[in-house]
């Protein structure tokens, strides 16, 4: 082992975001065959409308799809994103500024995702314009 | 304080730029489509969110079923199934990160590559001749 070389002074050495992105990963291969499977391809043809939604989310098992994917979907993107932004930097401060802005926008973004469901799963928007 | 450090640029060696393109291989192509194909499908969420919530903030049910009936027109069905290229390819080459990351098949990569693209191409085809008859081609 080289004893001489030490972790970045900030202690952020990046494992998180990587092993987050995995795991986040994984879940998504369910997540998102499970969303297509339902949209897509469960009633083939059949048309979808406000009725036929609402009556499927009734149930808890596809509220926890929709809005699991939702979480995870947006981490996962965002994520990735940041990797993307950063690749080139090792300024710990410039990286720092990115992660908190991807939270930030991350936050509102799930918050977003919430308020298309929120009809739905409580009977009105949450905002209107 | 800020402790960073720049990353010493490349001295020397000017290529061509078609020896450069000559040097990339599978891998290369691989991890450039990987993060095409993402920031495209993270681009594409805020579509989604957005089309799907215009009508539901503006008007109500009425309103949710005519956007819904115009994204499965036609045209839609074909932007799905293009959509569906890209999360395949995301998906399988992300599956094919995540074997190397566990110690899998970490010296056939181009095999497992070529390999995952050719069970995507076979739910493709899956995928086009269950969505096609719905766009009256």
């Amino acid at each position: 082992m080289a004893s001489s070389s030490h972790p970045p002074a900030s202690g952020r050495s990046g494992t998180w975001p990587w092993l987050l992105q995995r795991v986040s990963a994984a879940l998504l291969l369910f997540f998102v065959m499970a969303h297509l499977w339902i949209e897509h391809f469960m009633h083939l043809g059949a048309r979808i409308t406000y009725r036929t939604v609402l009556e499927r989310l009734v149930h808890g098992f596809y509220v926890f799809v929709d809005a699991g994917l939702l979480g995870v979907v947006v981490f996962h993107g965002l994520n990735g994103l940041r990797s993307v932004l950063v690749e080139n930097t090792n300024d710990p401060a410039a990286v720092r500024a990115v992660t908190t802005t991807l939270w930030v926008l991350g936050v509102a973004t799930f918050v977003f995702g919430m308020d298309v469901l929120s009809p739905f799963l409580f009977g009105h928007p949450w905002f209107r314009l | 304080m800020g402790r960073g450090f720049k990353v010493r640029p490349a001295t020397g060696l000017k290529r061509h730029p078609a020896q450069t393109l000559a040097t990339y291989r599978t891998g290369t192509w691989a991890w450039m489509l990987h993060r095409a194909t993402g920031l495209l499908i993270l681009a594409y969420l805020y579509f989604h969110l957005i089309v799907l919530s215009s009508d539901v903030w503006f008007k109500g049910s009425a309103d949710f079923n005519r956007v819904v009936g115009e994204l499965t027109a036609p045209p839609f069905i074909l932007a799905d199934l293009l959509l569906f290229v890209l999360i395949l390819y995301h998906a399988l080459n992300g599956i094919r990160i995540m074997l190397f990351d566990l110690g899998y098949g970490i010296g056939h990569q181009r095999e497992w590559f070529w390999g995952l693209m050719g069970v995507g191409a076979l739910l493709m085809v899956a995928a086009s001749v269950a969505l096609l008859p719905l766009a009256h081609l």
